[in-house]
């Protein structure tokens, strides 16, 4: 396959997914090796620019996805009238704690923010930022969660290893005191 | 008149804790406990005066900072060393949650910077979501509005009532079930349309009350009065094997 049209195909993929589309996907579909699809999505972007579109293919949340420029913002939001996600500042501080901690329960949390969560928990899942990830092996069986793609996608990470990195604690803090 | 007094409000002890030592500069490992327990008491005085609820994992801090404090104020001579080292460990303890709390704290605000930059950006993907973002929770009452007026419509068309085969409530949820697994919503007035009797109206809306009951199916509207739909749960229970 040629390289034009590689790159049409991938971009009319790109085009067609609903989702953020993983690069497996294209291979299954255009048997073309993972490099081949990279430089086409690079050669695609290159186009978009030197053209001056208003859009760009993006990795987000572990896939492909055409993705608006931030000049535009304006005009779409006038669009879609979309209602964005507002989070409370326990609700971000909680989803801080399943994000760095997960898979976590309920208790853990708990412990961290030295109040109730329940409800934070309730809503992160009605957000569907968050999820049952499994059960803890202790006794009680407690549910353990972690987050979603759509997570990664509210905060526009490719995956968990690009959330932003926790600084180092001095050394002494975690054992001090602890044991014993 | 004017009120000096702001009152924030807090997700926790440990956010208000947070709060008292950063408002005044203090080390979060070399924190004078005096200063800081009454600092605290204060706040919790001053949300019980305004007659707020204090939940009681306030409470529950605030005794453990009254003994802290008030051991800190015995001289030392009148403590024995295992006191000593006990007091030193809850200490320990509360600056290692203190520490940690700040850490998860910071990092939601890092979290935060970047919903708002990706707030800003839009994919390109199939859209039925935002609608569904706009929608609110239709009450058990704009149900039974919406049911009201059905039943009214029904009786100007002078619906006929034959008396014939009765369908029950059980032939009516299997009847929804299906219709929303082969198309995920059903708008609600578009349930009755077919119903040939005020009795079979009734029943199927006892068929939905008694799926909203079991949590099978979940009641939407675009905006308040507005179209009423109807989804199926997914239920979350089920993604756990």
């Amino acid at each position: 396959m040629d390289e034009v049209k590689l790159k049409n195909i991938v971009e009319v993929l790109v085009f067609c997914s609903p989702l953020p589309l993983k690069i497996e996907k294209i291979k299954e579909i255009t048997a073309a090796n993972k490099n081949e699809i990279l430089q086409a999505i690079e050669a695609l972007n290159t186009d978009y620019k030197q053209s001056g579109r208003s859009f760009h293919i993006r990795q987000i949340a572990g896939g492909y996805q055409f993705y608006t420029l931030p000049e535009f913002t304006p005009y779409i939001k006038e669009l879609l009238k979309t209602k964005p996600i507002i989070l409370s500042s326990p609700a971000l501080e909680t989803l801080a704690m399943i994000a760095y901690r997960q898979p976590i329960t309920r208790l853990e949390i708990e412990d961290l923010r030295g109040v109730d969560s329940t409800g934070v928990i309730r809503n992160l899942l009605d957000k569907n930022l968050i999820k049952i990830a499994g059960k803890k092996d202790i006794i009680g069986k407690p549910f353990l969660y972690g987050t979603t793609s759509l997570f990664l996608k509210h905060f526009g990470l490719n995956s968990i290893s690009e959330l932003p990195k926790i600084e180092e604690l001095p050394a002494n803090y975690l054992k001090t005191g602890k044991d014993k | 008149m004017q009120y000096s007094v702001k009152l924030e409000s807090f997700a926790g002890p440990l956010d208000l804790l947070l709060h008292l030592v950063r408002k005044n500069e203090l080390d979060i490992f070399d924190i004078p406990i005096a200063q800081i327990t009454d600092d605290y008491l204060k706040y919790i005085e001053l949300v019980k005066e305004l007659n707020l609820e204090v939940a009681g994992e306030f409470l529950l801090y605030a005794s453990t900072l009254m003994y802290l404090k008030s051991r800190s104020l015995l001289p030392a001579e009148q403590k024995t060393e295992e006191e000593i080292l006990d007091e030193e460990q809850q200490l320990q303890q509360l600056r290692e949650k203190l520490a940690e709390y700040e850490k998860f704290k910071k990092l939601a605000m890092q979290l935060e910077e970047k919903h708002k930059e990706e707030r800003q950006l839009f994919a390109r993907e199939s859209f039925p979501q935002v609608e569904q973002e706009t929608q609110i929770d239709a009450t058990l009452f704009d149900l039974l509005d919406a049911f009201a007026i059905i039943l009214k419509e029904a009786q100007k068309r002078e619906i006929l009532e034959i008396a014939e085969e009765e369908v029950t409530v059980e032939d009516k949820i299997t009847l929804i079930s299906d219709i929303l697994k082969k198309s995920k919503k059903v708008i609600f007035s578009s349930l009755f349309q077919k119903a040939k009797s005020k009795q079979e109206m009734v029943v199927t809306f006892m068929a939905l009350l008694e799926l909203i009951r079991l949590k099978e199916i979940k009641i939407k509207q675009n905006s308040y009065l507005g179209e009423i739909y109807i989804y199926l749960k997914e239920h979350k229970n089920s993604k756990i094997r």
